[in-house]
């Protein structure tokens, strides 16, 4: 109720612009006739399969009538209305219709045109029994001989009617399904980034916590005397240290390339590992 | 030859081989229509790469009689109608463009920092409710679809989506969508400012950890197997773009990267601009749904700008490290303006905070974003 409340200011707004009729090719086929249409909800033709039970379906026609006052809103309406013409195989029988399609779905309804206007009605979709590749659902109408759809009182029917599903729900519906939609296909991306995140970081802090010194390199080269005593005075110079350092201390506050420079000149020349 | 005969003659010639009779004020105003964009263009700089080519297709195509974008009488597309034809229709240009974004794209930020997805998929929230908010003025749900995605501001992204959904909204959409990116410095601030207190405009975030090589390499190739998995409608663009980053982070293949970030780039917006130009015949623009879908572009884009901001805020209710909401407007695709924006904003706060590289997050994942909105909405409509 609320819903209809809502939404009845745009379905006013929808009539200031009413859309294009929908486009609509109409095939005969052995048993069968395929109305090929292009609702609002497709860029490409969706086939509506019509079959006839217990009747002859004589011809099926697209039916428009631009003063006809329709208890629905005309934008419900997936491929329009179409007129279908059927003879019943015996009098006095009971006939039934059947419309199936990939494109209807548990919301479907067949809308039920009457011309007298106080019966238009609508019947809910069903699910299809056996084979479902014209589509799970089906739209189903029962007619008998005599009833208001009887031109001749001899069981030639003409029916008005129109496969159905309420625009406003389809529209918002896929507005919800997309946006969250978005929000999965970023979420499981950001849950395998964070995933391959931590793998990363854990492999750098790896490979970082390996070498504390550095290697001294393996070729030593011989060192005069003189050069011995030059690196040495200088080593001490630079490492002095003003206040002298606790036990266990020392050899953290000297640099990786200074133990290496230590090592060296502790090796006597001429002397290779 | 007679007088009469004479005139009769030249009557003949102006009227059937030229078109001065034919100019009609619908094309008049076209083309001065075209002298504005090439104005902005040239005279105010604003998106020249684009405008100028667009603005010039317009001029072009409004001229009557011109053998331009009909079809020849043996069928074969005239000169502009052939590079729509092989380059929109055929969907070629889009994604070969986002092959050249991708190979100039940097996703370390984003590496960096993955939970800033997130918040390129807040900023989509404009695009699903324009799709809804256009419908009851006339336009169908495919339509609504191709209009509300330029709210993402991502140009090759709407031509994609509105060549498939409504061709014959292209133009409007396409322009639009230029539009409206050339114009985030003006747009996003006041929302910005709107959406966000001077403290939460003050936060300042950890600096980004480093990102590696081989992490970038595996980010394209995760990222593609995934969205193509989940979304595969959009595989023609974010495979592209996918490709073209790998290749960028690669380093193995630096003549293939150059040629896609600047030669082949350069060939496909002369063509697209001049295309999507064209399409802006006066016969098929001069109605009332351009009009509406240059107010609704702009509204929409706002609200993808509020969309973002408003997703920080969310997120910030349950993170420990707050985020910086200023960083949630570049949750459109607009890259890297968005993001220039963002860093202005967050120094007018405070000028020691620096969200450029931060705010680069969301603007890669709005690009992710559209273009998985795209997709959702192509496989909506099949």
């Amino acid at each position: 109720m609320t819903c209809s409340i809502l939404l009845a200011p745009l379905a006013f707004l929808s009539l200031l612009h009413p859309p294009a009729p929908a486009q609509v090719r109409i095939q005969p086929e052995p048993g069968r006739t395929v109305v090929y249409c292009l609702p609002e909800t497709r860029i490409s033709e969706a086939p509506i399969y019509i079959r006839a039970e217990q009747a002859d379906l004589l011809e099926v026609s697209t039916f428009s009538a631009p003063n006809v006052q329709l208890a629905i809103n005309q934008r419900d309406l997936s491929c329009g209305l179409l007129r279908l013409k059927l003879r019943l195989k015996e009098a006095g029988s009971e006939a039934r219709i059947n419309l199936t399609s990939q494109i209807f779905d548990s919301g479907s309804e067949l809308f039920l045109y009457h011309p007298a206007g106080q019966k238009q009605r609508l019947i809910k979709a069903t699910r299809a029994e056996g084979s479902t590749t014209e589509g799970e659902y089906r739209l189903s109408l029962a007619l008998r001989d005599g009833d208001d759809f009887d031109l001749d009182g001899e069981g030639l029917v003409e029916v008005v009617l129109g496969p159905r599903q309420v625009f406003w729900s389809q529209a918002l519906l896929t507005m919800m399904i997309r946006f969250i939609g978005v929000f999965l296909v970023l979420g499981v991306l950001m849950l395998a980034m964070m995933f391959s995140g931590v793998v990363f970081s854990r492999l750098a802090s790896d490979r970082q916590e390996k070498p504390a010194f550095p290697t001294p390199p393996e070729k030593t080269e011989v060192i005069q005397p003189a050069q011995l005593a030059a690196l040495a005075l200088a080593l001490y110079l630079e490492e002095r240290p003003h206040i002298s350092p606790a036990v266990g201390e020392t050899s953290r506050a000297f640099s990786a390339w200074a133990q290496a420079g230590r090592l060296q000149l502790m090796r006597k020349p001429g002397d290779r590992r | 030859m007679t007088w009469d005969s004479l005139t009769e003659l030249i009557r003949s010639v102006v009227l059937t081989q030229t078109g001065i009779v034919h100019l009609t004020a619908g094309r008049l105003l076209m083309m001065a229509i075209a002298g504005l964009f090439i104005y902005l263009a040239v005279g105010r700089k604003f998106e020249p790469l684009l405008l100028l080519p667009i603005g010039f297709g317009i001029f072009l195509v409004n001229f009557p009689l011109t053998p331009l974008m009909g079809y020849g009488e043996n069928g074969a597309p005239e000169l502009i109608r052939a590079f729509y034809h092989y380059g929109v229709e055929w969907e070629i240009i889009p994604c070969v463009i986002f092959l050249g974004l991708g190979a100039m794209t940097d996703f370390g930020p984003l590496i960096a920092n993955p939970k800033t997805l997130i918040i390129g998929a807040g900023a989509q929230l404009g695009i699903f409710l324009l799709f809804v908010g256009v419908l009851p003025f006339g336009f169908t749900l495919s339509e609504a679809a191709s209009i509300s995605i330029i709210g993402g501001a991502d140009g090759p992204t709407t031509i994609y989506l509105t060549s498939k959904l409504a061709p014959h909204l292209l133009g409007a959409n396409a322009l639009a969508a230029y539009s409206y990116m050339a114009l985030v410095p003006l747009i996003q601030p006041p929302i910005m400012r709107l959406l966000t207190t001077p403290a939460q405009r003050r936060i300042k975030m950890r600096q980004m950890r480093q990102v590696s090589r081989k992490e970038k390499l595996l980010f394209a190739l995760i990222s593609a197997a995934l969205i193509m998995l989940l979304v595969p409608s959009v595989a023609p663009l974010m495979g592209m773009f996918m490709f073209g980053n790998f290749m960028r982070e690669s380093g193995v293949v630096g003549r293939l990267t150059d040629t896609a970030q600047n030669a082949l780039m350069n060939i496909v917006t002369i063509f697209l601009g001049l295309s999507v130009g064209a399409t802006m015949q006066a016969e098929t623009f001069l109605n009332f749904k351009p009009l509406f879908i240059f107010a609704f572009g702009l509204f929409n884009f706002a609200l993808c700008t509020a969309g973002g901001i408003l997703t920080v805020h969310v997120m910030n209710l349950f993170l420990k490290e707050k985020i910086n909401p200023l960083i949630g407007s570049a949750g459109v695709s607009a890259v890297p303006m968005s993001s220039r924006v963002s860093q202005l904003e967050g120094q007018k706060a405070d000028p020691s905070n620096h969200l450029l590289m931060h705010a680069m997050g969301p603007n890669l994942a709005g690009v992710i974003g559209t273009a998985t909105a795209a997709g959702l909405f192509l496989a909506a409509f099949k």
